[in-house]
């Protein structure tokens, strides 16, 4: 049963929050019940698959590698940087073998042995683990509070991506009813939100539009064809994606976790930084944290240039396309990422551009509307290679047999 | 100490317009970016012999000249 895809899952969901809604009115946590839920709920999601045996081996790895390492930096005080390194690509190991795959069995077959839903996301806290506990942030891994943040139930299929520091820091706070309150209200709200953008919007954009023009697209492209499926895509990706990303945190809020957002208005972006503080928040901010930020300060450290230009973007390049592979070892994810690593390149050598030459440019409505135009368009540019569209416009021409996009 | 944070401050970022207000917000003031918070980092790493990952740093926590003369006491009262 796939998370929060039909009503019977939110009635089942729904009925078996009410204990913990009750108990933190109370003031109580009921730690028992929560993984109790946990348990229940991955059981119902995966049981009868294969990959359950998936799930609970990749945890029992990361559980050996993370264990590991803390001893080995905390314990013996250890900091070798090739330990470091080994220990980051064990931790992704399972997730490259499982993106790797397709390419080895082309075709709609089963992907590899090791994959289970989620098994992206929650690379992405065993790896940001491991990074904090090379730098001293994280200094001990108690073994309950480290396997309930890696499977915690709302936010394993698809995110929100939290993170270890901030996760524990609210399990071991003790419940504070007004702000429990405020978060229930906040939560419930949420949860309705998510129903309107992913059960309504997002399901009439695809009904009568997307499902419809991609078909077309594909079998007849032309230049309307194509840009209405393309405006049709990003913004069903958007109320479908934001839909669920409510749904996860709602119903974290309801069990008393206020989880980091994941959108925030992304089509009022003026311009592509904005975007990224925007879309998909706790990915972005995470390869900024994990990633960018880290590879910047490494070639300032070991002063591989001294050009801040060139730092910069090579690091939006390996960001980008690091982002771009994450997705998918297809040629359209990694088109993805390189473009926007130019987006953003081509952002800075605008703004260096505007200073060198004092283009004192207007703040005022107008200007404000017109950037925000431009960006929504690249974007959505981005969205309609994301999408896989021309890779159908083009496997289509080459086979006409080839499978018809199915949005 | 403050100074001498102040000053690199002023190094990375190129301007001292912060010293008016020192509790303005660089990165709003566009004194500071990402960029810049990073050869902060490694300028201040240097200078006080502290560690400072990028992924303790909060924006919230480091956007103004006192905040961050702040934070680096915090870090090296802890050593």
């Amino acid at each position: 049963m796939q998370p929060y895809s039909t009503p019977f899952y939110f009635v089942i969901l729904g009925l078996a929050l009410i204990p913990i809604v009750i108990a933190q009115l109370l003031g109580k946590k009921l730690m028992w019940y929560q993984v109790l839920l946990t348990i229940a709920f991955l059981w119902l999601t995966f049981s009868g698959t294969v990959t359950i045996w998936a799930l609970i081996g990749f945890g029992v790895f990361q559980t050996i590698i993370v264990k590991f390492y803390e001893w080995y930096r905390v314990k013996q005080n250890k900091n070798q940087s090739f330990v470091f390194y080994l220990i980051i690509l064990l931790s992704i190991l399972p997730l490259v073998i499982v993106k790797v795959h397709p390419l080895f069995n082309p075709g709609p077959g089963p992907g590899s042995i090791l994959g289970f839903l989620g098994i992206s996301y929650i690379s992405f806290k065993t790896v940001a683990m491991i990074m904090e506990i090379r730098d001293g942030l994280i200094k001990a891994v108690p073994l309950k509070e480290f396997l309930y943040f890696l499977y915690f139930y709302p936010t394993i299929s698809s995110g929100p991506i939290d993170r270890f520091r901030r996760f524990v820091k609210e399990l071991k706070a003790p419940v504070v009813t007004e702000k429990y309150l405020d978060l229930l209200n906040k939560g419930v709200f949420r949860i309705f939100q998510g129903f309107l953008y992913k059960f309504i919007i997002g399901y009439l954009i695809d009904q009568y539009w997307l499902h419809g023009i991609a078909i077309s697209a594909t079998i007849h492209p032309s230049f309307l064809n194509v840009s209405s499926s393309m405006y049709a895509y990003g913004l069903y990706l958007f109320f479908d994606f934001a839909g669920y990303s409510l749904f996860a945190i709602g119903v974290s809020n309801l069990m008393g976790y206020d989880l980091p957002h994941n959108f925030n208005k992304p089509f009022l972006a003026k311009n592509i930084h904005d975007f990224w503080q925007r879309w998909h928040m706790t990915l972005s901010f995470w390869f900024r944290d994990f990633v960018f930020m880290r590879l910047v300060k490494t070639f300032m450290v070991k002063k591989w240039s001294k050009n801040m230009i060139t730092i910069s973007n090579v690091g939006y390049l390996a960001n980008m396309l690091l982002m771009g592979f994450w997705h998918g070892l297809t040629w359209y994810y990694i088109l993805y990422g390189f473009y926007h690593a130019m987006l953003m390149i081509g952002y800075d050598a605008w703004k260096r551009l505007k200073k060198r030459k004092n283009w004192k440019i207007p703040d005022n409505k107008w200007t404000s509307a017109i950037s925000i135009f431009i960006t929504f368009n690249l974007v959505f540019i981005s969205f309609l290679i994301f999408s896989g569209i021309p890779n159908h416009i083009i496997m289509h021409c080459i086979d006409p047999h080839f499978p018809l996009p199915n949005f | 100490m403050k100074e001498q944070i102040f000053d690199i401050i002023e190094t990375v970022s190129g301007t001292d317009e912060f010293r008016e207000d020192l509790d303005m917000d660089l990165f709003e003031e566009g004194i500071l970016d990402s960029m810049r918070a990073i050869m902060l980092i490694v300028e201040l790493e240097g200078a006080f012999d502290i560690s400072l990952p990028p992924s303790e740093m909060d924006r919230e926590d480091w956007n103004t000249a006192n905040k961050i003369a702040a934070r680096v006491q915090e870090k090296k009262d802890e050593n």
